[in-house]
């Protein structure tokens, strides 16, 4: 997809928790590897430590390591008197010192390297690492993956406040996020969003009467509620179904919901899809009954494929991606009533599904890959100019 | 490390930041450091020293000689002010934007690349930024114009947001050089206020004009310093003459380009902002001073029109009619209210029905209308909050007495002759609450003032000299008829000397200290400990040595071990085999911060019982340092202490509401009580996220502590469905109500009522709204202090006549109300039983609290302020219902629609009979009044001996 190489190549250096678990961060984090990697920066991904249960990554184009190959031994929690007189005490917060200097060594030798360049912070809590080592000639770039509110109710606030007030520039999701770090004083924050895996050249043709949902089937994605809501609006569109992806805690919970509606022809449960790209653009509608979202992405992968969606209001970043009555139908959260008639309504009108289907792709263009990658390039030069 | 190759200075600079100087070697290191270290590397520094004589320019060079981007010109002749040495920066400056910079203050270090890049992206001729005043005298930091940097905002024009006139400065902002070149804008040379004219040409000009919320700019302030800098002499006829002058030239500019109508928007702050300034120090000044600036201002006012004068608080308006009189004493009796603590000075009028400022002025209707302050509501204050204004009509030491003679204003002749009086001098350390009294016994009255004499024997009204901070604040209580009204000494400083007076203090009061009487900000009098003599400096080590003795012995022995928790936990073990003492019953509130909510009206019908007939031993648990609020007549505990571990371990009764330390565990032989302090709206337990990601750890200690109860006080079917079944509770629930809402259930008589709000002093003549934001735990961790939604002047407006606010903010939260407010609101915060406010409440005024379910329970008018609904329902929690589905009153959003249901709130109750109904039906099922009783008599009297 990223075929024109770059003519700046630059040193970037991504830095994770861990970059073997099977999660949202790690996700994100090799697919910006791998298309800086297309572009021609020379890229190098590094894990502080292992996650607990690896996930097969493959093999990766570009080189990646893993600072701490075992675990560094916990600081010894214990205080006062004890914590500075007993033997073993002092002997396991020197060893932790140790442990914790010389992985920092490691990460100077990696970053002496290369001449200049940038470091991203993928999660604060690497900082513990990057922030001692040596980043004189480096440009560093914190992220936050989470929203504000998040954060402040985390152990994470004291983190974000002792490393990212000084780094060069913070990036966050959502502008609302980046304007709550400015009101507490932090004037490095920047806006840039997380990349599409995909923006389809072909999209949905709203011939297929087919409602689509994504996600962990977990109470927070509210899909009880999407159930209900189709089978009020099904009743009057009965030709049309309804397809849940994804897998989650809730799995049977929610079959007998289908079943005691007498549902059982018309909701699917399919599990995760193989190729959701194709799911999607085979489908015409996408529904989103979060009780609480982030910056919900699946929604824009349904967007990027020309589907008319319909969403709760139940986070800034919906609002920030879809404009009520232009590309989609923003209804009050939880309200099961008004999902149904938003269903209705773009169940009932194939013309209003193509006009928001073809606006929601264009709205959601800025997360496509390519534009993502425009605005990294675009943070590396602001850093460096 | 410099990170920009510094051989060659770049090509094409973003931004030239043009740093000026005069004489200032001090300070001109860090402002050009704070240029250079500058995220944004791409830019030039001009330093333009103003023929500097203490070799500055030659420092500048030293400074900057390793960096190719700076340069330093040096004006051949000083030019006495700012514009010159600026306008020379900006005709050597080679990029497209520019930035100013004074020696002695400094940028934020992202200031320029966040600028930039916001000129760039809004294609603005003039961005701006936020900026910190540092008072480096008061060592404290304030925001500066704040409301203008709230967020990030783009103006086409400055008709679309008139207040940009309260940021002036050049200094915070970014300029296109373009658009400065094109409408040929310099700073006007030999003026001060040089910023003044220059940022309302860049303002009238500007087609674009964009605002960040980041802080750029760091303001440093030195107050009444030598060499304080040009803006801060203020205490020289001619710097007002300078400022009244180039009013009139943005005066002249406005006319001249078009834009007159913007005057309006002008004096506004010219009026809320300069001539404060002014004002503020006009009382310090000489009458020779006074009558010049009389003449001056009045000259300048008189072109004010009557548009901006409906825009202004009414006793600004008032002042500004008394200056265009020559009124001085007048005028300063109104600044005696709006700048030095809202004293009243001035002798309020009563005439047919309407209060007036002063007596004089009321010749014609126009004028009595500028003078009527009816609608302040001056003549509706309690007495209690009455700020009487006290006047000190001679000071004198004698040995260590003070000798204080004054009058007292009886403001609307509130005091009569057959009243009973009583005065007392109160001296309080500062920061602290304990105050020292004597009674003052030398006073006559004769109507229209309160004549004293006192004599204040500073050897006993001290105390200890060693204070926190070493001040002591003197106070003159009047107390007529069993209402007490607090009064400082006004002063004028020239009747305090300053001499230091010996007074003994130190080392148990063995050693002498000196202290000195002075006058603070606004003008009250005050002693402050004194920079002293040899003999008192070795005593002052000496305590300083013995305190921090005292301070690290109790270090040691509060942590090794008087409080190792260890051991505590231990004995708590080893008194669990002890004997459990019958009836003794351990009371707690909120983790012992209060004497409050349910468990203190179980306590209350215990003692209506008869705790002999009981056989109940109760004992308080607190968590201050000091029990205060507390009944007198009960034995106190601190929590956490031993004899707290010892009570808890032997105590056959446990009441709380909240939850004692989970490393207490309970004993079969003890019946645990747990009110719970509410009923939830947010999503609770193991129904949060909070919760349900926590490890199985976490989970288990929160069942642990649960299981210790022995029943559980519930007053809803609701309650069961949410609290009960998130945290899987499955004891025993008692379906009788909330002992906390028996009395919202049965109501007080009149008497009660009235009894307490003299106590409170709250007006008796108004309905009063009780307004309880719940706490917004997300602000917490936060160093934004707690901002009151409410539009307290738009609200007094239109409902002062007839309402009365009382606001309950959460503990956590603290708030400052203004003074000016003190007719029509108060601050009831700290007061500790919320009942009790809601049982004088007529109307409740709340967001998400859980006080709804409470007040419920009075069948009286509620209104939901769900300013932030959206943010606050949509965190990570969430709520179990959704508030617009069950309120019982009208939801509102905004201030508009808040003071339009409250207008509307008898109407309403007719509207809302049915929901209200469901509400209480759905939130207060098992209310009924005597909860509290029954709690008595089904658990505390079961081993009595009736």
């Amino acid at each position: 997809m990223i075929t024109e190489r770059t003519t700046h190549p630059q040193d970037v250096f991504l830095v994770a928790n861990n970059i073997d678990e099977l999660g949202g961060v790690q996700r994100v984090t090799h697919n910006l590897a791998t298309m800086l990697h297309q572009r021609g920066h020379r890229v190098t991904v590094v894990g502080i430590q292992h996650a607990a249960e690896p996930h097969d990554y493959g093999d990766r184009p570009y080189p990646w390591l893993v600072l701490n190959e075992t675990p560094e031994p916990p600081a010894p929690s214990e205080s006062g008197l004890r914590g500075r007189l007993d033997p073993r005490v002092r002997a396991a917060r020197a060893a932790s010192t140790a442990a914790r200097r010389s992985a920092v060594q490691r990460l100077s030798a990696l970053f002496a390297e290369v001449e200049d360049g940038v470091v991203v912070c993928m999660q604060v809590w690497s900082m513990n690492w990057v922030g001692p080592a040596n980043t004189d000639h480096l440009h560093v770039i914190g992220m936050s993956h989470e929203s504000f509110d998040a954060t402040l109710g985390s152990s994470r606030w004291e983190r974000v406040q002792q490393w990212y007030r000084d780094v060069d520039l913070l990036l966050l999701l959502t502008e609302h996020d980046a304007h709550r770090f400015e009101l507490e004083g932090f004037t490095n924050v920047g806006v840039l969003h997380n990349s599409l895996s995909f923006y389809p050249e072909t999209v949905s043709d709203q011939t297929a009467r087919v409602v689509v949902a994504a996600g962990r089937l977990a109470p927070e994605k509210g899909y009880d509620r999407l159930i209900s809501a189709f089978a009020k609006a099904g009743a009057e569109h009965p030709d049309w179904v309804l397809k849940i992806f994804g897998t989650g805690p809730l799995h049977g919970r929610l079959v007998k919901q289908v079943d005691a509606l007498g549902l059982g022809e018309r909701v699917m449960l399919p599990g995760l899809a193989d190729d959701m790209a194709a799911e999607l653009t085979s489908a015409s509608v996408f529904a989103l009954s979060s009780i609480h979202e982030g910056l919900p992405m699946a929604l824009a992968e349904g967007m990027a494929c020309g589907l008319a969606c319909v969403a709760f209001d139940c986070a800034p970043g919906v609002r920030e991606m879809v404009t009520d009555g232009v590309d989609g139908v923003v209804v009050p959260p939880r309200n099961v009533e008004a999902l149904a008639a938003g269903l209705s309504r773009l169940m009932a009108d194939r013309d209003l599904r193509l006009r928001y289907g073809g606006a929601a792709r264009e709205s959601v263009r800025r997360f496509a890959p390519d534009e993502v990658l425009a605005a990294w390039e675009a943070v590396f030069d602001l850093v460096e100019r | 490390m410099p990170r920009w190759p510094v051989a060659e200075p770049p090509a094409a600079p973003d931004v030239s930041v043009v740093l000026i100087g005069y004489n200032d070697r001090a300070n001109l290191p860090r402002a050009v450091r704070s240029v250079l270290n500058q995220t944004l590397r791409n830019l030039e520094l001009i330093i333009v020293d103003d023929a500097s004589t203490d070799g500055s320019a030659d420092l500048a060079e030293r400074l900057t000689q390793d960096d190719a981007r700076a340069r330093v010109v040096r004006l051949p002749v000083n030019s006495g002010g700012c514009s010159r040495p600026r306008n020379a920066g900006i005709d050597a400056a080679r990029a497209p934007y520019v930035m100013f910079l004074d020696s002695d203050d400094y940028f934020e270090r992202h200031a320029c690349k966040n600028l930039l890049v916001e000129a760039e992206r809004t294609g603005a001729d003039v961005a701006s930024g936020r900026v910190v005043r540092l008072n480096l005298t008061k060592d404290k930091e304030t925001p500066w114009a704040k409301d203008l940097f709230r967020g990030r905002a783009v103006y086409q024009g400055i008709r679309e947001n008139p207040s940009l006139f309260f940021d002036p400065l050049s200094t915070n902002k970014i300029f296109r050089r373009e658009f400065l070149d094109r409408y040929g804008i310099r700073f006007p040379e030999g003026v001060h206020y040089e910023d003044s004219l220059f940022s309302t040409e860049v303002y009238c000009q500007a087609a674009t004009i964009a605002v960040i919320p980041k802080v750029v700019y760091y303001w440093r302030v030195v107050e009444d310093a030598e060499e304080a800098s040009i803006t801060h002499r203020r205490h020289e006829i001619e710097n007002f003459r300078d400022r009244i002058a180039v009013h009139r030239m943005m005066d002249d500019f406005l006319r001249a380009h078009g834009a007159a109508d913007l005057k309006v928007h002008k004096d506004f702050k010219f009026i809320r902002h300069d001539l404060k300034l002014y004002l503020t120090d006009l009382a310090h000044r000489d009458e020779e001073y006074q009558k010049r600036f009389m003449l001056m201002a009045a000259e300048y006012l008189a072109t004010v029109s009557e548009q901006t004068l409906a825009e202004v608080y009414p006793l600004e308006r008032i002042c500004v009619h008394l200056i265009r009189r020559l009124d001085v004493e007048e005028t300063l009796r109104t600044v005696d209210y709006l700048r030095y603590g809202f004293k009243l000075s001035t002798d309020l009028v009563e005439r047919d029905g309407r209060v007036f400022w002063t007596g004089k002025y009321l010749d014609t209707p126009e004028d009595r209308a500028v003078m009527d302050v009816t609608e302040m509501g001056f003549h509706r204050l309690p007495f209690s909050r009455i700020n009487f204004y006290n006047q000190v009509t001679s000071a004198r030491v004698d040995g260590a007495q003070l000798h204080l003679e004054g009058s007292i204003l009886n403001q609307l002749r509130r005091i009569s002759a057959d009243d009973e009086i009583s005065l007392l001098v109160s001296v309080r350390p500062r920061g602290r609450s304990a105050r020292r009294t004597l009674p003052v016994r030398d006073w006559t009255f004769d109507g229209s003032h309160l004549t004293y004499r006192a004599v204040i024997d500073l050897n006993r009204a001290l105390g200890p000299l060693d204070q926190p901070v070493p001040a002591w604040d003197l106070r003159l209580e009047v107390t007529c008829n069993g209402e007490t009204a607090i009064t400082t000494f006004s002063i004028d400083p020239g009747l305090v000397s300053g001499h230091p007076i010996r007074v003994r203090g130190r080392l148990a009061r063995t050693a002498p200290g000196w202290v000195e009487p002075y006058v603070t900000t606004k003008l009250n009098l005050s002693l402050q400990q004194s920079a002293d003599s040899k003999v008192t400096a070795v005593a002052e080590r000496v305590s300083r040595f013995s305190a921090r003795a005292r301070g690290s012995v109790r270090w040691r022995s509060s942590r090794a071990i008087g409080n190792n928790s260890t051991l505590k936990a231990f004995a708590y073990k080893v008194f669990r085999r002890l004997p459990v003492q019958r009836g003794l019953a351990v009371f707690e509130s909120h983790m012992g911060k209060q004497y409050s909510d349910s468990p203190r009206y179980i306590y209350e019908a215990a003692v209506a019982a008869g705790l002999d007939r009981l056989g109940l031993k109760p004992v308080w648990s607190y968590a201050a340092k000091r029990p205060e609020g507390f009944p007198a007549d009960v034995r106190l505990v601190r929590r956490e202490s031993w004899r707290y571990h010892f009570d808890l371990a032997r105590a056959e009764f446990w009441v709380d509401n909240q939850g004692l330390p989970r490393a207490f565990a309970r004993r079969r032989e003890t019946t645990y009580v747990q009110t719970w302090h509410g009923t939830p709206l947010k999503r609770m337990g193991f129904d949060s996220p909070a919760l349900e990601r926590a490890g199985a750890a976490v989970r288990r200690q929160h069942r642990a502590m649960m299981r210790r109860w022995s029943a559980l006080l519930v007053p809803s079917e609701y309650f069961v469905e949410t609290f009960v079944a998130s945290y899987g509770y499955e004891g025993r629930l008692v379906r009788k109500g909330l002992p906390r809402n028996d009395l919202l259930v049965r109501g007080v008589d009149d008497d009660w009522v009235l009894a307490k709000k003299r106590q409170l002093g709250l007006p008796t003549d108004r309905r009063l709204v009780l307004y309880c934001p719940t706490f917004r735990d997300r602000a917490r961790r936060l160093e934004t202090p707690y901002e009151l939604p409410l539009d307290l002047e738009l609200m007094r407006r239109s409902l002062g006549d007839d309402l009365f606010l009382l606001i309950r903010t959460h503990y956590l939260d603290t708030l400052k109300l203004s003074n000016r407010f003190a007719p029509f609101a108060a601050d009831v915060s700290k007061h500790h039983d919320v009942t009790e406010l809601m049982l004088l409440a007529d109307v409740l005024v709340t967001d998400y609290s859980s006080v709804m379910f409470d007040f419920a329970n009075t069948g009286r008018p509620m209104v939901f302020f769900t300013y932030d609904y959206e943010d606050y329902v949509r965190d990570e929690r969430g709520t179990y219902v959704d508030l617009p589905d069950i309120a019982p009153g009208p939801v509102v959003g905004t201030n508009e629609e808040l003071i339009e249901a409250l207008l509307a709130v008898d109407k309403d109750v007719t509207v809302y009979a049915d929901r209200y109904d469901a509400f209480r039906e759905r939130f207060c099922t098992y209310e009924n009044g005597h909860a509290a009783e029954h709690v008595v008599e089904a658990y505390l009297a079961r081993r009595g001996e009736s």
